[in-house]
């Protein structure tokens, strides 16, 4: 057995064969081929080759996973849960931040996209400091300061979300400043939006009419949905009417989304979030006196006569504040219920699943998918941890 | 199966040996693919058996005819099996898996085994 170990000529395997057999590897073991030759570093440190293996991810069905990000103890814990055939949500994996953040509490999520993580930290009189993150890979940048007066920047409402645009093979940041009068007012101008591109390393503020957004204030809280190459927020006009707001990352523009009438008996509702549902998008709407939930599904994306209601609303789970943060892959709604535990809700058989980890009010669930992006960019600021 | 470049593919091949070891290893892949694909476990002892059967030299021509035949399933299958073979493992044993040697500058190779150690950490000992 020890002789067909000796001199073995593999050397002409074409390259796309070898890449081939990379993207069957899990990605420290494609890591530590990187060090194999030189030939080899450079097949894998490489855009195509980080695209090839990122589809491949996604198509893989036990690549499914779900990332949760909260606050335990004061301390930021991200963890991966796996997705398919799995009612337990058993944890995958978990990750440390590599980012001093100054204060847990002042972690926002701007999203998340093959594999990337995009998160900003605020503290009071500052800029928000904004990171992109691959934990597989151990690899963050820091984004640059945005290129506005911090006193403009201090007077608006802010919003921020993150994507992935295939025309282009970028990862874009969104930011939409709302100027605000006066407390409560966000003026009747157009809000300011800024891309920062991952290509170019830098921010670009749109000039063009089309893109931007009409006179409104985004009210959803927490990241945008990306869902369909774009992003989605709840929004409200002048005359307090609420849409949904969606920035093409491809295009760079804004279109809205008609929100479904409800009759005036049905009580007081305020949709308050936007998230990814299957290939389209889901929105939450609450009734204001009691906290119930509605959740409506847009079967057909874009087709605002296909917005669904579930026939259940979501249980209130003896605390009056019990929010939706997200779907599982098999349709089953995560709830959070304040204070108390994560359970997984599913809204045909409303079966409850107690999902056994502690909440709290910033925790984050998206889907997510291991990746190689980032890992073939060496300069421009990418720290290596 | 594409007949007409099954046919060629073995016209062209000068070694008779080789043949004979592609046509039993290779062309009943699709119907043993097709009994064992849902059963994981079977499929992991097939993968082993054919590590065990099959000399790395041969793996490569199955790896180079399955790619030739345009076979994407029993390439998925081959490239699939090398990637296990070497996963986890440390440079110097995919090196030795693979025939390859070190064309790093001095040094180079250390720096990249810094910057990576982490992902070094729980390699299979060689």
């Amino acid at each position: 057995m020890s002789d067909s170990n000796k001199s073995i000529r593999w050397g002409y395997l074409p390259d796309e064969i070898l890449t081939h057999i990379f993207t069957f590897l899990p990605i420290k073991s494609t890591i530590i081929c990187t060090s194999v030759s030189k030939t080899w570093k450079s097949l894998i440190q490489n855009p195509t080759f980080i695209s090839t293996h990122l589809h491949h991810s996604h198509n893989k069905n036990q690549n499914n996973l779900r990332l949760l990000i909260l606050l335990r103890n004061d301390k930021e814990v991200y963890t991966l849960h796996k997705e398919d055939d799995d009612p337990d949500f058993t944890e995958y994996t978990s990750f440390e931040s590599p980012i001093q953040a100054p204060d847990p509490d002042y972690r926002d999520v701007v999203g998340t996209c093959n594999g990337l993580l995009c998160l900003s930290y605020s503290l009071p009189k500052h800029f928000e400091e904004i990171f992109l993150w691959n934990p597989c890979v151990r690899k963050f940048l820091q984004l640059p300061s945005p290129n506005v007066t911090f006193d403009t920047y201090d007077k608006s409402l802010k919003s921020f979300g993150f994507g992935f645009d295939p025309k282009t093979n970028d990862y874009k940041v969104v930011r939409i400043l709302s100027l605000l009068r006066s407390r409560g007012d966000f003026g009747m101008s157009r809000p300011r939006v800024d891309v920062y591109s991952l290509s170019t390393g830098e921010w670009r503020m749109l000039s063009a009419s089309a893109s931007l957004p009409p006179t409104c204030a985004i009210t959803s809280h927490g990241p945008p949905a990306f869902a369909s190459g774009a992003l989605h927020w709840i929004a409200v006009t002048g005359d307090k009417k609420r849409f949904v707001l969606v920035f093409d990352l491809g295009d760079e523009v804004f279109h809205q989304i008609l929100l479904p009438e409800l009759p005036s008996y049905t009580g007081k509702m305020r949709w308050t979030h936007v998230y990814v549902y299957g290939n389209s998008i889901a929105g939450f709407q609450r009734r204001v006196e009691n906290g119930q939930i509605n959740i409506w599904v847009m079967k057909e994306y874009g087709v605002a006569s296909s917005w669904t209601k579930f026939s259940h609303q979501c249980p209130i789970l003896g605390m009056p504040y019990t929010h939706p943060i997200g779907f599982r892959r098999n349709g089953e709604v995560i709830l959070l219920n304040m204070g108390s535990e994560l359970v997984s809700w599913n809204p045909d058989s409303q079966n409850i699943k107690n999902l056994e980890i502690n909440g709290e009010i910033h925790t984050f669930c998206g889907s997510y998918v291991e990746s190689l992006v980032l890992f073939d960019k060496a300069t421009k600021g990418v720290v290596t941890y | 199966m594409k007949f007409c470049t099954v046919k060629q593919y073995f016209d062209d091949e000068n070694n008779n040996n080789v043949t004979n070891g592609i046509a039993t290893t290779v062309i009943p892949l699709p119907n043993k693919h097709l009994k064992i694909k849902a059963n994981n476990k079977e499929m992991e002892q097939y993968e082993q058996e054919l590590l065990r059967n099959v000399m790395p030299q041969e793996l490569t021509k199955l790896i180079l005819a399955a790619n030739y035949l345009n076979f994407k399933e029993a390439l998925d299958f081959f490239c699939r099996t090398v990637a296990n073979a070497i996963q986890n493992k440390s440079v110097d044993y995919v090196r030795k898996f693979f025939g390859l040697e070190s064309d790093f500058e001095p040094g180079e190779e250390e720096k990249l085994c810094k910057e990576f150690a982490w992902s070094f950490e729980g390699v299979d000992e060689d």
